[in-house]
């Protein structure tokens, strides 16, 4: 395979984990605890922008050709890691602000006027990270491993590889728990959790604090890999993609995610090039953005709970969920793990 | 089945209600009203449609706010603690509509209610050992007990919104009873119930209130009310007009007009 | 002083713009319950139509006119064809602004996809300067106000006076019991849309007309601020869209004036988060506590 396709295929690899990474903090947020977070594309920018100055050294050097904010220089894994605390913080603190109750719909028109101040403020303030023309020449992480930049590709599609595993399990792990199930209950009727002892709002900041933090490592991820970011890659059309992206793939469950990110913003953005160019150069950015309204409109309509819904959780039957000895709970442990295909009753 | 018994007892209250007010956009819902609900009892809470029976229930439990009057609860004042802190302490609400998780099953209802779930930490949650495994695997049994003492064991893996209307009022009661509550407020749990299953879900409320959990009740069904409450309260129009045992009530002109006109 | 008067000017002419469209955006949410996110594409729809009936030769106000019907019939047709079918299936109240949002993104990109990324103007004679006080205005943009007052009067009247406007003012509070007592609730809402359509598509024409730059993104771009300004003065409530609109159109460009050209849009957008989070009913806020938009 020729250099130029390896780079290619490894993009669009990187691409699809980082949307899957976010996809997942946003399944957390939307589909299982019904949080309807308008303004999440910006915590994937502030774990970008995050990374960017954190890697990058003091504004002042190279002829202060692009203006920043602090500008430390922190060697790998430090600025992915700090860029995840900082978006979670960031996070919590938009949720303390819808604390106040409001309407669905009227709580995700603030979301969305929030995400317009964010990129207002960002371009206006050429102090803060560069304005409009945004931040270059970041650096990758572990360059010295090798000069061969196909190889760099594939080595960081790895990379990228396994955080989106690690947070798709630590997510998974959570979903599935009594926590996950608390979660779920604040979705479906606030009052009953209440009424059961749950804290709805702490249980909502929390889950605004994680979905921040993934966010950002998704927006760190792919910062490194690009090495640029500007107000122009976090416009808040990006939040409506990967709501679409969930409603295809299937809101609330573990896999939604992975397939809505794979299907909606890969197949559909990177899929028309490979339809040969036709018409102005706009037409076909046009046509994918009008397919992306078509097929929400039509998941919505026809398969409102996407691809892969939230599976219904069940448990192993009385029999079996019962020690006899000692000897036999680690038998038990496994078949407590299989409870997909617990008996239904 | 008979409440006199339970009357000769002595018991402090655990629940100490004072005073209180409050309308709604002019229309005043609840006007100063008092009661107390000792432990151990059941405490019916009657009276005609609209007359701010749960309305107080949910002034109560903390999902509104009274404007004038205090709550006491097992010798606390929770008249400023939110709603989930209450039933934290162990008052437990239902609701008259619509209080179900409609996309998780009945058990998974049950389940959500348990309290002090080892696995809603997030440090239990990440760390090697998942205890909370084991207690989750006891606490399925403990609910698949209450289901089957309340005849809808079959249903434990039927999503809550496919349940018929009582079925959701028997879930709703044993998630209630799953919480581990000290004071139950009931609103209308007999709503849509059977007479065969009324009569049984008497009887274990009954028990319940003889294992020192006390019982608001807010019911329609009167016949029922008799035969549990120990003590009732009749509301109209927002205030107590009437209280005792029902069979005193039954008797009384006032009540009598409020049901009639109410 | 002098220059705080002048701002306040050109603050009387984008709040005139406002209104129009605010007035539009507030009827349906009153009527439908919902907030129509594709609204900003029906003004750049109008404003496609007027400019294709302009390049082909007519006069800008009769495209005008022209553009303000297709806007209305198109409204009517997206509630009926696709909302109403939703609402029918009790959609959550999220799920609709998706559902509008899908709508509008489909209007703005078929838009794109016909006319491409380009600046279009209309073909119309630059209206010279007039002084009233210390304000400087063109006859354009008089012209322009005077149409958003008449606009604004004009509903005004419809919903105080006429029985079709009381009917909708009962409809947008309870629509129940508006149907039990014998409104024809469906017709009204139909009336409504017609009505609504036909504000965004003025308000899409006249705004091209004062701003004399039209693409794919005019409607959606000047959007946000009819959704500041229904929102701050009340959302439902026509008289409170036309206090919001005077609102946000003049302190946007007052700001614009004094600290940064830039600051228009932030400064909207701040005072709207602002209001939202401190008394998210807006000034006149009885049909939005009617519906519960905040507890």
């Amino acid at each position: 395979m020729s250099g130029a396709w390896q780079f290619y295929i490894a993009t669009l690899v990187i691409y699809a984990f980082v949307y899957i990474i976010a996809a997942s903090g946003l399944n957390l947020q939307f589909g299982v605890t019904g949080v309807y977070n308008f303004a999440f594309i910006i915590f994937q920018a502030a774990g970008a922008y995050c990374t960017a100055v954190l890697t990058l050294g003091p504004s002042s050097a190279n002829g202060a050709f692009q203006h920043y904010i602090v500008g430390l220089h922190l060697p790998f894994p430090l600025p992915l890691l700090i860029s995840g605390v900082v978006a979670g913080l960031l996070g919590v603190g938009l949720g303390a602000l819808t604390v106040r109750r409001l309407r669905a719909d009227y709580l995700a028109i603030v979301m969305l006027v929030i995400s317009l101040i964010a990129t207002g403020v960002v371009t206006d303030y050429q102090g803060l990270f560069n304005g409009a023309a945004g931040l270059a020449l970041i650096p990758q992480p572990f360059a010295s491993l090798t000069s061969n930049l196909v190889v760099y590709d594939w080595l960081y599609a790895l990379f990228a590889g396994i955080v989106c595993a690690l947070v798709l399990i630590a997510v998974r792990m959570l979903i599935e728990s009594p926590l996950g199930r608390s979660l779920r209950a604040v979705r479906e009727n606030e009052n009953a959790a209440a009424a059961l002892g749950k804290n709805v709002t702490a249980l909502r900041l929390l889950v605004f604090g994680i979905g921040g933090a993934i966010a950002g490592i998704s927006g760190s991820v792919l910062v490194s890999f690009t090495q640029a970011w500007s107000p122009e890659s976090w416009l808040y059309a990006e939040t409506f993609v990967l709501f679409t992206a969930l409603i295809v793939g299937g809101v609330g469950s573990n896999l939604g995610p992975l397939i809505g990110a794979v299907l909606v913003p890969v197949v559909l953005a990177e899929g028309s090039r490979y339809l040969p160019q036709f018409g102005p150069p706009t037409l076909v950015p046009s046509l994918e953005w009008i397919a992306i309204g078509v097929v929400l409109l039509a998941f919505l309509w026809f398969w409102p709970r996407g691809i892969l819904p939230e599976r219904k959780r069940t448990f192993p039957s009385a029999a079996v969920s019962r020690p006899l000895t000692s000897q036999t709970t680690g038998d038990l442990a496994v078949k407590d793990l299989e409870k997909e295909s617990g008996p239904s009753r | 089945m008979n409440a006199d018994r339970l009357l000769d007892a002595p018991r402090a209250p655990l629940l100490s209600v004072r005073g209180i007010s409050c309308s709604f956009g002019g229309v005043r819902a609840v006007a100063d009203v008092s009661f107390s609900a000792p432990a151990g009892q059941i405490t019916g809470l009657i009276g005609p449609n609209g007359a701010g029976k749960s309305t107080t229930l949910g002034i109560v439990a903390g999902f509104i706010r009274p404007s004038a009057g205090t709550i006491q609860f097992a010798g606390r004042d929770i008249t400023k603690l939110p709603n989930h802190r209450r039933a934290r302490l162990g008052m437990i609400r239902t609701f008259q509509m619509r209080g179900e998780f409609d996309r998780l099953t009945v058990l998974e209802n049950l389940l959500v209610a348990a309290p002090g779930q080892r696995g809603e930490k997030i440090r239990s949650i990440y760390s090697v050992r998942r205890t909370w495994r084991q207690q989750q695997r006891e606490l399925v049994d403990q609910a698949r007990d209450l289901l089957d003492r309340f005849g809808i064991l079959d249903h434990e893996n039927v999503y809550a919104e496919e349940l018929s209307g009582g079925q959701r009022r028997l879930m709703e009661l044993a998630r209630a009873l799953m919480a581990k509550p000290r004071l139950l407020l009931l609103d209308e749990p007999m709503a849509g119930v059977s007479p065969a299953m009324r009569d049984r879900l008497g009887a274990h409320l009954l028990e319940v209130a003889d294992s020192g959990i006390g019982i608001v009740l807010v019911e329609h069904q009167l016949r029922f009310v008799e035969d549990v409450c120990g003590h009732v309260l009749v509301l109209a129009q927002g205030t107590v007009i009437g209280e005792g045992k029902m069979s005193a009530l039954r008797e009384q002109a006032a009540v009598l007009d409020a049901y009639l006109t109410g | 002083m002098q220059s705080l008067v002048l701002y306040i000017g050109f603050g009387l002419v984008t709040a005139s713009i406002l209104c129009i469209g605010a007035v539009g955006f507030t009827l349906q949410f009153g009527i439908s319950n919902l907030f129509n996110l594709a609204f900003g594409a029906t003004m750049t729809a109008a404003a496609f139509v007027a400019y294709v009936c302009n390049s082909a030769g007519l006069n800008i106000w009769l495209s005008l006119v022209l553009a303000t019907l297709a806007a209305s019939v198109l409204s009517f047709l997206m509630n009926r064809g696709i909302y109403l079918p939703f609402e029918r299936r009790a959609t959550g109240k999220f799920t609709m602004i998706m559902v509008t949002l899908g709508v509008g993104i489909i209007i703005q990109y078929g838009i794109e996809a016909i006319w491409g990324g380009d600046n279009f103007s209309y073909n119309m004679a630059a209206g010279s300067p007039v002084h009233v006080a210390s304000m400087l205005f063109t006859t354009t943009q008089l012209t322009v106000i005077a149409i958003a007052a008449v606009a604004a009067t004009a509903v005004h009247v419809l919903l105080r006076y006429t029985r079709l406007g009381k009917a909708m003012r009962a409809v947008a509070v309870n629509a129940r019991l508006a149907r039990n007592c014998g409104i024809p609730v469906k017709a009204v809402v139909d009336s409504t849309w017609l009505i609504s359509g036909a504000l965004s598509g003025l308000a899409g024409v006249v705004l091209v007309i004062d701003v004399q730059v039209l693409n794919s993104g005019t409607g959606s771009d000047f959007f946000i601020l009819i959704i500041a300004a229904a929102v701050l003065g009340g959302i439902g409530s026509a008289s409170g869209a036309i206090v919001g609109s005077i609102i946000i159109g003049v302190v946007a460009e007052v700001a614009a004036g004094f600290i940064n050209p830039e600051f228009k849009d932030i400064s909207a957008f701040i005072i709207l988060a602002v209001v939202l989070l401190l008394r998210p009913t807006g000034v006149i806020s009885s049909i939005a506590s009617a519906k519960e938009v905040a507890r």
